[in-house]
């Protein structure tokens, strides 16, 4: 599900070493934190995943 | 932050409450609109810089009234449950029925922290998704920018003992059609010092959720309504 969803990262404008995950669905703009891997790295796997949860939930829960 | 409450104050301290950091030693003067601003001053106003003693450019609405629905439905096995939901213009409380509830806020402008402008708020909740998971829900009329605040607090410790601040960045954020909108979702509960003695059970199968940021303490019954017998602050800062 959500096969075709990609996402590119941002920094956060007020705390710079927080990192947002960005992505479009359906003409609706979405940011939800990335999952850092143990050096500190964005873990894309993981984050594409958390993206992922996140759609799910807001299209299911009708939010 | 709020400037000082004593002792020297300068006029770029000001100048910062009112413009951000961004603004320091950059040249204005005192009559200028965000700086009288900050103490609600007239243009032209006599002014003391004592009277920006504990002055914040942060726009805080307080005594936060909000909307409710309560009602009971047929659940499984044909078990009598109740459904509720609470907040400002809160989702509908669950596939049981019920009328989205909405309510009103004491602060209807925009709001501004630091000199940002966030916009109004249009909806302001805190629900419970039927799966024993809680979450928070607000949406912000404005430009796509995920910024201009860093915390936002619940205060309803008058009532209830409420007290909870969160990161903007413990949110996710969304946005479209001119309205961004933050959830903290998935929240299995939050602490028990936290949670108040007349919390609300979302089902009847023990999958409780509690409706305590913006909720009220007493007399609900059957329907939908504004409450009346509450307060509750909400702040950006």
């Amino acid at each position: 599900m959500y096969d075709s969803l990609t996402f590119t990262t941002r920094n956060d404008d007020m705390e710079p070493d927080f990192i947002w995950a960005c992505f479009t669905w359906e003409d609706v703009y979405y940011e939800i934190g990335v999952v850092l891997d143990s050096e500190g790295n964005v873990d894309n796997t993981q984050t594409l995943t958390k993206c992922k949860n996140f759609l799910h939930y807001m299209l299911t829960n009708n939010l | 932050m709020a400037l000082q409450t004593s002792g020297q104050i300068s006029l770029n301290d000001i100048h910062v409450e009112a413009g951000g950091a961004s603004v320091s030693g950059t040249a204005c003067n005192i009559n200028e609109a965000d700086i009288r601003g900050l103490i609600s001053a007239s243009s032209g106003a006599a002014m003391d810089f004592a009277d920006w003693y504990g002055a914040s450019a942060s726009q805080d609405f307080t005594t936060v009234k909000s909307g409710h629905t309560f009602h009971t439905y047929t659940g499984g096995r044909g078990t009598t449950q109740y459904g509720f939901a609470i907040g400002f213009n809160s989702p509908a409380a669950n596939t049981g029925g019920g009328t989205p509830p909405s309510g009103s806020l004491s602060y209807t402008g925009d709001i501004v922290v630091s000199g940002t402008t966030l916009g109004t708020i249009q909806m302001m909740a805190h629900y419970g998704d039927g799966n024993g998971r809680t979450s928070i829900k607000f949406e912000i009329q404005g430009t796509n920018t995920n910024s201009g605040f860093t915390t936002i607090n619940f205060n309803n410790s008058g009532t209830n003992g409420v007290n909870a601040t969160f990161n903007r960045t413990s949110f996710g954020y969304t946005y479209a059609n001119g309205k961004r909108t933050y959830l903290y979702a998935g929240v299995t509960r939050f602490t028990s010092a936290d949670s108040p003695a007349n919390t609300y059970v979302w089902g009847g199968s023990g999958s409780a959720t509690s409706s305590f940021i913006l909720g009220p303490t007493t007399g609900n019954s059957n329907g939908t309504g504004t409450e009346s017998n509450f307060s509750a602050t909400v702040t950006f800062a």
